[in-house]
């Protein structure tokens, strides 16, 4: 039951992930003044189709509390070119991309989601550290 | 200091505020007292039955089915399972992991690392690593 909703949680952020910078590239394009993205049929259900798929290799980090940090590192790696495999294999069934300029900018779009994903766990892990620490402070024993 | 009782009708709806304008020793007899964490826990030195102030508890560990209590340098053994104990001691004794009871009072910080492994950095310098899915149970204990 962990391992589906880890999934389904997984899949849901990768998807909004996608729709982020699709929705921040597309708006950037526009106030540029570029031409404006008209999506076929079947793209809301490749971002969701994707999504799932791309979860699957959250069970890269199973034991992530146990491993060392070089584990730790080799797994992000692995994990950030799966993801990134599956991204841009989705991609290019679905025509997300039918350019190498398509292709580079949904590669740095990805690239730029997945550090923002990290940063963000690791400012609200930070936030939750500090809260615990001041209310540390409050009961610790004097020794 | 004012004190006010009022009974209530179920154990669930049992609560307690102090309001002080500081966290003196008397105070923090009385959140021990209310709490449960005041008293003795019987423990096993060398052979010898004794009683160990619960105040003077560190940490617990549970290694091969045996559990073993330690303070800020000295180790005991206990009859009792980390489950037992969890249930008897209450209060800021929390499961940090698996195999873990940690004293709240005894820590001296946490910090997180990117992988989200949470490390606590207690008194007397040991450290013990709080697994994540124990830190939701640690916070309701803290009141945050």
């Amino acid at each position: 039951m962990k391992i589906i909703k880890t999934i389904l949680l997984q899949a849901m952020m990768i998807s909004y992930g996608i729709l982020a910078e699709i929705g921040i590239s597309v708006a950037i394009t526009h106030l540029m003044g570029g031409e404006s993205m008209t999506l076929e049929w079947y793209h809301p259900l490749s971002f969701v189709l994707c999504g799932l798929l791309g979860a699957i290799p959250t069970y890269i980090w199973r034991n992530m509390e146990s491993l060392t940090k070089r584990q730790f590192a080799v797994r992000l790696i692995l994990h950030c070119l799966v993801l990134y495999a599956i991204v841009m294999l989705f991609g290019y069934v679905f025509k997300w991309y039918t350019m190498p300029d398509g292709f580079i900018a949904v590669s740095v779009g990805f690239f730029i989601v997945y550090a923002f994903v990290w940063v963000a766990t690791y400012f609200f892990y930070r936030q939750e550290d500090k809260a615990i620490n001041a209310a540390i402070d409050k009961i610790r024993d004097e020794e | 200091m004012h004190v006010d009782y009022e009974q209530v009708d179920d154990s669930s709806k049992e609560y307690a505020v102090i309001k002080a304008t500081e966290m003196t020793e008397n105070v923090k007899s009385a959140i021990d007292l209310l709490m449960g964490t005041s008293g003795c826990l019987p423990v096993i030195k060398e052979g010898s039955n004794i009683l160990l102030n619960k105040t003077r508890i560190y940490y617990i560990e549970s290694v091969d089915k045996k559990t073993f209590v330690y303070t800020k340098d000295e180790c005991f053994e206990c009859k009792y399972r980390l489950y037992e104990l969890e249930e008897m001691l209450g209060g800021y004794f929390a499961r940090c992991a698996k195999a873990f009871i940690v004293n709240l009072r005894k820590i001296k910080s946490i910090n997180s690392d990117l992988s989200g492994r949470m490390e606590s950095v207690l008194l007397n310098d040991e450290k013990i690593i709080i697994a994540r899915s124990y830190v939701k149970e640690i916070k309701r204990r803290l009141d945050i």
